[in-house]
C-alpha cells in the first residue's frame, strides 16, 4: 500500500530530477535504493574480506632472496616456487589426508552422538551439556590439552596403558603414532559440532513421518535408512561442507602437538603458512603458500556445492 | 548563607584543580611496557623495575610476559612488530636474533643514547666480548646484553661419589658412567644422561656442541659442511644414548628445556645437559621444590676420545632490544642501561643463576658466594661459540632443530638427517 502523499506525487518531475533531489525527496527508483541498502554491507564486507584477500595476492608478489632476506623483489616468482617446494607439496596431500580422516570421523562419530541426544530420555540434558563442551572449547587449549594427555612420560594414555600392563607408546615422538594421535583429538574436537548441526536437522523432521512408518510395521532401521537419513541430507552437507573447510585449514591441534614434539610430521598447510610468515618472517611466500591453501579450499567448496544442488531442487 | 556558598564553590574549584593537576602529573608520567619470557623470572626482575621506577618517578615500567620458549617469544614480537605496533617499547631477545630483528627494522640503534660511537666503546668495555658481539651488526649497537648463557654438564655429585667415579672429560665416559650408575640404582625413574631433543632452539646447541667437540664447523671455507664425520659422531652420540646404551630414554625427543630441568631438580637424572640457569633452580631458589640441593656438581661439556679438538658451548644469553616504533625512546634506554647496570645483574646472578654479561661481577663475592662453579667455569663461559650468525638465522635453526629432533625420535637415520641439514643449509647460508 502506497502512501497516499506518494501516490499523488507527480513522477514526471522526479524523472529528470539529479539523484541527489530524488534521494532528497524519496523518489529513488528501486535499483537506485537497493543499491543504497546495500552500500554500508558492501563496504564493510570489502573492507573486512575483499581487501585483505587482494592484499594476500599483493603480498605474495613479495620475493625475498633465500640468502638475504632484506633484498625484496616484485615478480611472481614465488608461485614457481611453490609448485617445486617439496615441503609444500607434502603438506598439501597431507592436508588433504589428515582432511579426509578427520571429517569422515567426525562424521561417523556425531552421527550417533545427535541421535543419542534426540532420544526423550531424563538424560538428554546431560548429552546435549557433554555435546557442547568439546565444541566450546579453543582449538589451541584443546592441543595443549591433548598435547600432554599424549606425552610419553607423564601423560595419562600411557599412565592408563602401563597400569593395564601394556607397553608405553611413544604417542608425539614417531610420525605413525602422533597421526592417530592428531586425528584422535580432531575428531574428539569437531564430531560434536556435527552432532550439533545434525540434531538441528533431526529436531526438524516431523514425528508422524516415523509415527506412521511404524504403524506400517517398519523396524526401527528401516526407518533410520529410509527416513530418518534421507531427509537428514541437508543438515550432513551443511555439517559436511564447514567441517571440509575448517579441517583443511586445521592449525591450532597440529601446531600444539608439534611444539610438544611431533617435529615435521603432522605439518599441514596451515602451519606451514604461520611457519613462512611468523617464524620465517618471509610473508611473500607465506601468502603464497596460503593462496594455495585457499585454491584447495575453494575446489572442494565448489565440489561439494555441485553435489547438493540436485538434491536441493 | 552566603559563606556557605562561598565555601562550596571554593571546594569545587580545589576539586577541580586537583582533578587538573593529577590529570597532569598522570600525563607526565611515561608508561613504557617491556616484554620477556616467563622462564625469564618475573618475580626477580619486578623488584628490579621497582627500584628503577623510585629513581625515576616519572616513569612507569609495566611487564608483558611471554611464552616459555624462544620460539613462542619470537614468533608473539614477530606479529607485533610486524604490524609496526608501538605497544612494546623493550623486549628481551634471544642471543641469535639481532642480526634478524635488525635486518627487519624493528631495532633503534643504541649509540646516539651512548653518547657516539667514541662513547659507546668505553661503555662497552666492561662488557664480555661474545655476547657484545652478536648486538653489534655494522659497527652499531643494535641491543645490549642482559644476561649470557652456555651450556654446562650437571652431574649428580652423590652417585657418582657413591660408584667412585671422577667427573667425566670425554663423552665415552659419560656413557659408561651413566650405565654403571643406572645398573647399582635399579631405579626406573632414574635417567642416566638427559638432554634436549625436542625441535625447540635448543636442539640446535644439541646438535652443535658435539659436533664442534668432535671438530666440526658449519661453514668451512665458505661452504656449508654438516654431513661430514663430525656431524654424523655428534648425531650418533644421541641415538646411541637412546638405542645402544640406553642411558637415555626415547622421550627426550620430547624433552625441552624446562622440562630437563625439572627431570634432574625431581632427583631423577645422573647426567643433564643444560642452561646456566638451571642452577639456581637446583640450589632451591625456584617454583618447584627441589630434591638436589647441594648434590649437583656442574663440569664444562665433554669432548670425544681420540679426536684433537677442545669441548665447545654454545653461546647463548638474552639481549634488551629497544623498539624502533617505541614513542618513548628515550625513557626506555635509560630502563636498558639500568637493567645491565652492574647492580642489577649482580641480582639477577645471585638470585637467579644467570651469567652476568660484565667481567668485573665474575670477581664479585656475593655472586661467587651463590654461584661458587663460576670461578672454575669462567674460561668455558669467555670460549662459548655462536651459532650461525645470520638474518637468515630462523630458518637455520628450524632445519637443524627438526632434523635433530628427527634423529632422536628414530623417525629418519643419522645419514638422511644429515643430508636433509647439509642441503637445507646450503640453501640459506652463504
Amino acid at each position: 500500500m502506497r502512501q497516499p502523499g506518494l501516490e499523488t506525487a507527480p513522477r514526471s518531475q522526479t524523472r529528470g530530477a539529479t539523484l541527489f533531489r530524488r534521494f532528497a525527496t524519496g523518489n529513488l527508483k528501486d535499483s537506485e535504493l537497493a543499491i543504497l541498502l546495500l552500500a554500508p554491507s558492501a563496504v564493510l564486507l570489502a573492507g573486512i574480506m575483499l581487501y585483505p584477500m587482494l592484499n594476500v595476492f599483493l603480498m605474495s608478489l613479495r620475493v625475498q632472496n633465500t640468502l638475504e632476506p632484506s633484498i625484496v623483489t616484485t615478480s611472481f616468482e614465488n608461485f614457481a616456487r611453490l609448485f617445486s617446494d617439496k615441503r609444500f607439496l607434502d603438506d598439501f596431500t597431507r592436508t588433504i589426508w589428515f582432511g579426509f580422516l578427520t571429517v569422515t570421523g567426525s562424521f561417523l562419530v556425531g552421527l550417533p552422538l545427535a541421535l543419542l541426544a534426540n532420544l526423550e530420555t531424563g538424560w538428554r540434558w546431560l548429552v546435549r551439556v557433554a555435546l557442547l563442551l568439546p565444541w566450546a572449547m579453543p582449538q589451541i587449549i584443546t592441543g595443549t590439552m591433548f598435547a600432554w594427555m599424549f606425552n610419553s612420560q607423564y601423560g595419562v594414555f600411557n599412565d592408563i596403558l602401563v597400569r593395564l600392563g601394556f607397553e608405553r607408546i611413544y604417542w608425539l615422538i614417531r610420525p605413525d603414532s602422533a597421526t592417530v594421535a592428531l586425528v584422535l583429538t580432531v575428531i574428539w574436537k569437531t564430531s560434536s559440532f556435527v552432532a550439533l548441526i545434525l540434531l538441528g536437522g533431526l529436531q526438524s523432521i516431523p514425528l508422524e513421518l516415523s509415527e506412521a512408518a511404524q504403524v506400517d510395521g517398519a523396524t526401527g532401521t528401516q526407518i533410520f535408512w529410509r527416513i530418518t537419513l534421507p531427509l537428514l541430507r541437508p543438515a550432513i552437507a551443511v555439517a559436511l561442507i564447514f567441517r571440509t573447510l575448517s579441517a583443511l585449514q586445521v592449525f591450532d591441534i597440529p601446531y600444539a602437538f608439534m611444539s610438544a614434539g611431533a617435529s615435521q610430521s603432522l605439518e599441514t598447510l596451515g602451519v606451514y603458512v604461520q611457519k613462512q610468515t611468523v617464524e620465517f618472517t618471509d610473508f611473500g611466500y607465506g601468502s603464497t603458500v596460503s593462496l594455495g591453501l585457499f585454491a584447495l579450499s575453494l575446489v572442494i567448496t565448489v565440489i561439494y556445492l555441485r553435489f547438493i544442488r540436485p538434491e536441493e531442487s | 548563607m552566603k559563606s556557605k556558598k562561598l565555601a562550596t564553590l571554593a571546594a569545587f574549584g580545589l576539586a577541580a584543580g586537583a582533578l587538573v593537576l593529577s590529570a597532569a602529573t598522570a600525563q607526565s608520567k611515561t608508561t613504557i611496557t617491556v616484554f620477556f619470557g616467563s622462564t625469564f623470572r618475573p618475580d626477580l626482575m619486578r623488584p628490579i623495575f621497582d627500584r628503577f621506577e623510585k629513581a625515576n618517578p616519572d616513569i612507569q615500567v609495566k611487564q608483558e610476559l611471554g611464552g616459555a620458549t624462544s620460539e613462542l617469544q619470537n614468533q608473539y614480537l614477530t606479529t607485533v612488530l610486524s604490524a609496526k605496533d608501538s605497544s612494546l617499547d623493550a623486549f628481551l631477545i634471544d642471543v641469535i636474533r639481532p642480526a634478524q630483528f635488525q635486518s627487519q627494522g624493528w631495532l633503534e640503534p643504541m649509540d646516539k643514547y651512548l653518547g657516539g660511537s667514541q662513547k659507546t666503546q668505553e661503555f662497552l668495555t666492561g662488557y664480555l666480548p661474545g655476547p657484545i658481539n652478536a648486538d653489534k651488526i655494522g659497527g652499531q649497537i643494535w641491543a645490549l646484553p642482559a644476561t649470557t648463557d652456555t651450556q654446562f654438564l650437571y652431574y649428580r655429585k652423590d652417585l657418582l661419589a657413591k660408584y667412585n667415579l671422577k667427573v667425566p672429560k670425554t663423552w665415552e665416559e659419560v656413557i659408561s658412567q651413566a650405565q654403571t650408575v643406572t645398573k647399582g640404582e635399579n631405579n626406573s625413574q632414574l635417567q642416566g644422561l638427559n638432554f634436549q631433543g625436542a625441535p625447540i632452539e635448543g636442539a640446535v646447541c644439541t646438535f652443535l656442541q658435539p659436533f664442534w667437540a668432535a671438530g666440526g664447523e658449519v661453514l668451512q671455507n665458505g661452504k656449508v659442511n654438516v654431513n661430514s664425520e663430525a656431524g654424523r659422531k655428534a648425531l650418533n652420540l644421541w641415538v646411541n644414548a637412546i638405542n645402544t646404551s640406553k642411558v637415555s630414554p626415547l622421550s627426550m625427543a620430547e624433552s625441552r628445556t624446562d622440562d630437563s630441568r625439572k627431570v634432574m631438580q625431581a632427583g631423577n637424572a645422573v647426567f643433564g645437559l643444560n642452561w646456566a640457569y638451571a642452577w639456581a633452580h637446583f640450589q632451591g631458589s625456584s617454583p618447584d621444590p627441589t630434591k638436589v640441593k647441594g648434590l649437583i656438581g656442574v663440569a664444562k661439556l665433554p669432548t670425544f676420545a681420540g679426536i684433537n679438538a677442545s669441548s665447545a658451548n654454545c653461546q647463548g644469553g638474552w639481549q634488551w632490544g629497544l623498539s624502533s616504533f617505541s614513542k618513548n625512546k628515550e625513557a626506555t634506554f635509560k630502563l636498558i642501561k639500568f637493567m645491565s647496570s652492574s647492580d642489577a645483574q649482580a641480582e639477577l646472578s645471585v638470585k637467579g643463576g644467570f651469567l652476568p654479561v660484565r667481567k668485573a661481577l665474575y670477581n664479585n663475592n656475593a655472586v661467587l658466594k651463590a654461584n661458587p662453579h663460576y670461578t672454575a667455569l669462567y674460561p668455558v663461559i669467555l670460549r662459548a661459540k655462536p651459532r650461525p650468525v645470520t638474518a637468515n638465522y630462523p630458518k637455520v635453526s628450524e632445519i637443524i632443530r627438526t632434523n635433530v629432533n628427527a634423529v632422536v625420535s628414530g623417525a629418519k637415520t643419522t645419514d638422511q638427517a644429515l643430508k636433509d641439514m647439509q642441503s637445507g643449509l646450503e640453501g640459506v647460508l652463504k
